[in-house]
């Protein structure tokens, strides 16, 4: 058996190894992933119910996941847009916790963004 | 470069044996670390499935109780909240009085973990360990959870859904 022959086979065994390995890695990343969007889209959902039925909120902050317990900790941010008279457009970013405080992006994929019409009392 | 092609020497016992060896501790290796991927995306894969079942119990909750415009929690029913209450929801896991219910948790006590089934007792999602519906007054809100955990293993911490849902929909604040 060549050096050539012995490289080649050190090769193909390394590229099965790092084939698998890789597939691990990606499995792992999208499962977290996924989790990580559903909470902040049920989040994001459960805070556009709390507004709409009239609950008190902010511009920005932390907050829990799930909502009155303390599992996990996410930031949120709420926008408003007043320009139309008869209703109002809500805009809810959800996303992870900063390093500083301060809204957050709707343009940040990271976060999970939510815009809801609020019609206008009939 | 050359090559003997008339020797015909073979190889010695001793040769064949190293090389079976050689190729052993090679191939053990490989299938070590393969089995290893393999035990993790399955593992990665259970995980998907009840986090799934869990989705998919909150998404047939919502979507029902979204179609009323006002409901109501009495006892361990979800209710339309009228004159003549309709029960939607029954979230009690040791009821067996189901008639009439658009959803039910079903709660099987020798595996130790419920289901979410449909009014016809058909199976909507399984693997579900607890769901609840709490009034939150102050807020005018249900706070609706849906814990899902693996098949055969109660015992793990799962997956938590919370969501909030408006007890009124024709009440505007804004």
């Amino acid at each position: 058996m060549t050096l050539v022959e012995v490289m080649m086979a050190v090769a193909v065994f390394g590229i099965i190894l790092a084939f698998t390995s890789q597939m691990t890695t990606t499995s792992n990343r999208i499962s977290g992933d996924n989790f990580n969007r559903v909470m902040m889209m049920e989040l994001a959902q459960a805070e556009m119910e709390r507004v709409k039925a009239g609950g008190v909120y902010g511009t920005h902050g932390e907050i829990e996941y799930p909502p009155g317990g303390s599992e996990q900790k996410f930031y949120i941010t709420y926008n408003r847009d007043d320009t139309e008279p008869l209703y109002v457009i809500m805009q809810i970013v959800v996303g992870p916790v900063p390093a500083a405080p301060g809204p957050l992006s709707a343009d940040n994929p990271d976060n999970y963004v939510l815009v809801s019409y609020i019609p206008p009392v009939l | 470069m050359k090559y003997k092609l008339t020797d015909n020497r073979g190889f010695t016992l001793l040769e064949m044996i190293m090389t079976v060896a050689v190729l052993g501790i090679f191939f053990g290796v490989v299938y070590g670390f393969l089995n290893f991927n393999l035990r993790f995306m399955n593992q990665r894969g259970g995980e998907q499935d009840y986090q799934l079942q869990g989705r998919i119990a909150m998404q047939r909750l919502e979507n029902l109780l979204r179609e009323y415009q006002s409901i109501k929690i009495t006892g361990f029913d979800v209710q339309v909240d009228q004159d003549s209450p309709v029960n939607l929801v029954n979230f009690n896991q040791n009821t067996t009085n189901i008639a009439g219910y658009r959803y039910f948790f079903f709660w099987d006590s020798a595996r130790g973990v419920g289901e979410l089934r449909n009014g016809s007792g058909a199976t909507v999602a399984r693997g579900i360990l607890s769901i609840s519906f709490v009034d939150e007054p102050a807020e005018g809100v249900i706070r609706v959870a849906v814990k899902s955990v693996p098949p055969g293993n109660p015992a793990d911490p799962g997956q938590t859904l919370s969501t909030r849902l408006r007890k009124g929909r024709s009440y505007n604040p804004l």
